[in-house]
């Protein structure tokens, strides 16, 4: 599809001619979200700045026949960005306002373009924060966390997005304003406030959200227990989890990325540690040594080499820059490279890196680890040089063949990332032909024409232009 | 001919095919039935033809799956809540969700009618525990979404739609949980207080470096029901009780941390640390006591309530309860207006959640009425939740907003396009 002037003068008219792009090499940066496997260039992108311009864009979207996509920092990993089927995104970055901040009765109002970790800095100063933070936190928005229903390292303790976000504003894919749910209590109805999070876009876009604001824990324990290999340290998590100990947060880093990580941040790794587990337990003050005691010795246990605590402040913050940072460093191993987002039962972790090491081996791909190993969910990170296209092919194999063991092993294939268009061929292996029917009808109560994210997570809703998207191959990738 | 004096017909399915094979019929012949578990939410909503079948869950009781390392359960949707938690407990776990009458009530009934108590706010409430389910819609369709796993976006997550939904959207057939340790130990702070200074004290909890798992907030009728009903003996007066859980020595340290915080907040009333054996007790009241309490004949009630207390105000307590949903901040003027309408109440207060009974049939509609309008100041809504035998029709169980009932009914118009299932329960 070109764009039509008419369409980009009545746009224009909206949000004004400096808040829209329509320039051919301009768009090019809006191709693609984290996952450039597959790209495809909006026809026209606009910033509003309110939710009465949204109405006003969508409403013009319909009236021009053209589908429209919700974009806010575009670190989807899936590919929830792409403008399948061409069309206009509508990028929120501009509207980032934190409309009210709530400490008494625990909230705020936030504009979904608001960078994740902005809300919490500013709630910080009174020790409070938000509580999800998924890795990419310094840069992704609450309107994507809330259709990703994004994850992160302290989601272990503290839970997903949808655990935190208990009302929205959404524009209906028809224009529609509605308010579902809000700060107090739990009004009558159903919880669609529920329903929209994790939709990535498909139900309509999120134009406030209220979140619960999360006091700060008393006290911290950060500990790092250095393996001599990847099996005795994801048994050391299953001990731990199956003890019924939930630390605020247990991520596991093998020896590849152990290896760049030092590279880049000299924390003082062991290079020849087969995997190192960060354990964080937080909460009241009289209790965290008690956890941590026996954490300490479940690993000990299982034969852990060493585990070291963190002395200070410093010693800890540079330890979690080293996890949340650790998709930087992969640069260092690699060209390029892939990261996968399976789910697996907590207690299959063993046998889910024996498969990926398996794997690795099958294919000649190498691949590292770094994940929320306390929840299951793994994030295998394929590397490999994108001038090669046999290698990228043996990629892709590889990348599928994980992610059908977390599926025979009763997980899933996304826990965080979402399905986009990247994982949509998983879906029927999944679920039945009823639960996508009734996955798409509900979808239909929304987002009847299927003109707002078409082409995302349900298959059924294809055959709208996937054919236009360019199908080139495994990218360079950010991870985790 | 229909005869319109026998009882509704009973239908018990033992497995998920017989579900599907009876709501299909139901559906051929545009048959109208009720799911039901435990039966507790019977009277929630508007109320249902009489003469509708009952399809019982009850018989589809087992555990299907329970990887207990993996802290995850997956049972059948008639198990009741307390063969669950017998069953978690074997294991040391549990499911931290308040449901009253657990020995009756069901894993799927609970869900559909989202029942939870104060420890929610801390500990989670459904919506937080379901990690994914089957279910049978009213076209006889068996559809599940979610997963096993405790971190998964695939897919819509319907199983939002399922929590609160009353049974008419689906009938719920199996659900995999997500459970949690059970704590060494809990006990619960008493702090007595005046009316007045209700906002002043929940105001100071917001600070406090202790990790209540519960607070409630009972007016001083409150604490003479749940004396009466759990054998206590709280001071008749406004009070809060603040629940802790966690290691001996964390509960400990906690119990003694909050009192002295809230020594410095003001001078409350009597405050004490009830004693840990009083511990269940106290749960089960706050979590009971409210919504059981028609199971008592209105005579013994009185009876009981004017032998204790002579300055108790009413002698016709009714059994109407209702849900009021507002900022936690508006409780204390909230608790104010009503209690001079002469209703009982108990507080969620971090949910900023107000139960009540109401004194009088007779004045129900009325009183209501006038709830509403109060909660309008602060954005708030109510619920009827249980309405009793006597319906008085021109009560409204629900203050949705025009758009929620719009998106409510194309919901059920999807999944029960000839509203077999509890036709008009949740709206007409
Ligand atoms: C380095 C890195 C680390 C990451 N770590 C994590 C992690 O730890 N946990 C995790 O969960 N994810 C992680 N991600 C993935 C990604 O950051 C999350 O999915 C995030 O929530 C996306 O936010 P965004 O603002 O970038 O959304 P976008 O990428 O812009 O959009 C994501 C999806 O949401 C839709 N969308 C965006 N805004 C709205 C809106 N307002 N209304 C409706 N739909 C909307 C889009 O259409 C798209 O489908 C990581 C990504 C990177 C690059």
């Amino acid at each position: 599809m070109t764009s039509s002037i008419p369409l980009i003068n009545a746009l224009s008219d909206i949000v004004g001619k400096d808040h829209l792009l329509y320039d051919a090499e301009e768009l090019l940066v809006y191709e693609c979200d984290g996952y450039i496997v597959e790209k495809k260039c909006p026809d026209v992108v606009v910033f509003p700045i309110s939710t009465a311009e949204i109405v006003e864009i969508v409403k013009t979207c319909n009236r021009f026949e053209v589908p429209f996509v919700p974009r806010g920092a575009g670190t989807s990993l899936a590919g929830g960005c792409l403008p399948v089927g061409g069309g206009v995104m509508i990028a929120l970055t501009r509207m980032r306002e934190i409309h009210e901040v709530n400490l008494r009765d625990g909230y705020a109002v936030v504009d979904p373009g608001l960078v994740n970790v902005h809300l919490t800095r500013e709630v910080s100063g009174d020790g409070f924060h938000y509580a999800p933070d998924p890795s990419s936190q310094g840069a992704c928005t609450i309107g994507g966390n809330v259709a990703t229903n994004s994850g992160g390292p302290h989601t272990l303790k503290y839970g997903v997005t949808v655990n935190h976000v208990t009302g929205i504003e959404v524009v209906l894919p028809d224009g529609t304003v509605a308010n579902w749910g809000g700060p107090a209590g739990m009004p009558p109805g159903f919880d669609l406030t529920g329903l929209f999070v994790g939709s990535e876009g498909t139900f309509g876009i999120c134009t406030k959200a209220t979140v619960r604001l999360t006091r700060n824990p008393a006290a911290y324990r950060t500990m790092l227990g250095i393996f001599d290999d990847i099996q005795t340290a994801t048994r050391a998590i299953s001990e731990i989890i199956g003890a019924g100990i939930v630390p605020a947060a247990l991520e596991l880093m093998d020896q590849g990325i152990i290896q760049a990580v030092e590279a880049a941040f000299k924390f003082g790794f062991p290079l020849d540690a087969g995997a190192v587990v960060l354990i964080e337990v937080d909460g009241l003050e009289v209790s965290v040594d008690d956890e941590a005691a026996r954490i300490k010795e479940l690993c000990h246990q299982v034969g852990v080499r060493e585990m070291r605590t963190a002395n200070s402040e410093a010693e800890r913050l540079l330890l979690w820059k080293c996890r949340k940072q650790a998709f930087g460093a992969i640069g260092r191993l690699s060209p390029s490279f892939c990261t996968q987002d399976g789910v697996v039962p907590r207690t299959r972790l063993p046998e889910i890196l024996q498969f990926i090491e398996k794997t690795s081996q099958k294919y000649d791909i190498r691949i590292v680890n770094v994940f929320h190993a306390g929840d299951g969910n793994i994030h295998p990170i394929l590397l490999f040089d994108e001038r090669d296209q046999a290698q990228i092919q043996r990629v892709i194999e590889a990348g599928d063949e994980i992610l059908n063991k977390c599926i025979e092993l009763g997980g899933s294939v996304t826990g965080e990332h979402g399905i986009g268009v990247e994982k949509i061929n998983f879906m029927p292996k999944l679920f039945s032909e009823n639960d996508l029917t009734v996955m798409q009808e509900i979808r239909e109560v929304f987002n009847p024409e299927g003109n707002c994210s078409p082409c995302k997570m349900l298959p059924t809703a294809g055959a709208c232009g996937m054919e236009q998207i360019e199908r080139s191959h495994p990218g360079r990738q950010a991870a985790l | 001919m229909s005869d319109v004096t026998s009882d509704p017909p009973q239908l018990t399915p033992t497995c998920e095919t017989e579900v599907i094979a009876l709501i299909k019929e139901s559906y051929e012949q545009s048959r109208a039935i009720v799911v039901t578990g435990g039966g507790h939410f019977e009277t929630y909503g508007y109320p249902l033809d009489s003469n509708l079948a009952k399809l019982s869950t009850v018989n589809l009781n087992q555990v299907i799956d329970y990887p207990s390392r993996d802290m995850t359960i997956t049972v059948e949707a008639g198990m009741s809540i307390a063969a669950l938690q017998h069953e978690l407990a074997k294991e040391g776990q549990r499911l931290p969700i308040d449901v009253p009458c657990a020995e009756t009530a069901t894993v799927g009934g609970a869900i559909a009618a989202n029942v939870f108590g104060s420890r929610g706010y801390q500990l989670g409430t459904w919506r937080d525990y379901l990690l994914g389910f089957s279910a049978v819609d009213g076209q006889g369709r068996l559809f599940k979404a979610g997963g096993r796993v405790v971190k998964n976006v695939a897919g819509y997550d319907l199983g939002k739609l399922m929590i609160g939904s009353h049974g008419t959207l689906a009938a719920l057939t199996q659900m995999t949980l997500k459970v949690k340790p059970i704590p060494e130990t809990g006990q619960f702070l008493y702090v007595g207080l005046k009316e007045s200074e209700i906002e002043t004290y929940l105001s100071s909890l917001v600070r406090t470096e202790t990790i209540p798992v519960s607070v409630d907030l009972i007016t001083p009728e409150m604490a003479n029901l749940l004396s009466i009903d759990q054998s206590l003996e709280l001071p008749i007066e406004f009070g809060l009780l603040i629940g802790f859980e966690g290691t001996p020595r964390e509960v400990a340290w906690q119990l003694e941390k909050i009192q002295t915080e809230i020594n410095t907040v003001g001078k409350p009333g009597v405050m004490f640390a009830i004693e840990e054996q009083f511990t269940d007790a106290v749960c089960k009241g706050l979590s009971e006591t409210l919504s059981s309490w028609k199971s008592l004949s209105n005579e013994d009630q009185v009876k009981k309530l004017e032998k204790g207390h002579s300055d108790f105000r009413s002698s016709t307590y009714g059994n109407i309860t209702f849900q009021a949903s507002l900022k936690p901040s508006a409780i204390e003027k909230f608790v104010k207006t009503a209690r001079t309408q002469g209703c009982v109440m108990q507080s969620l207060v971090q949910f900023g959640i107000v139960r009540g009974l109401l004194p009088d049939m007779n004045t129900a509609a009325q009183v209501i009425g006038s709830l509403r309008e109060e909660l309008k100041k602060f954005n708030g809504s109510l619920v009827v939740i249980q309405s009793g035998p006597q319906w008085d029709s021109t009560i409204d169980p629900f203050d949705y907003d025009s758009l929620m009932l719009t998106y409510m009914r194309k919901i059920k118009e999807k999944l029960d396009p000839r509203n077999i299932l509890a036709p008009g329960k949740l709206f007409k």
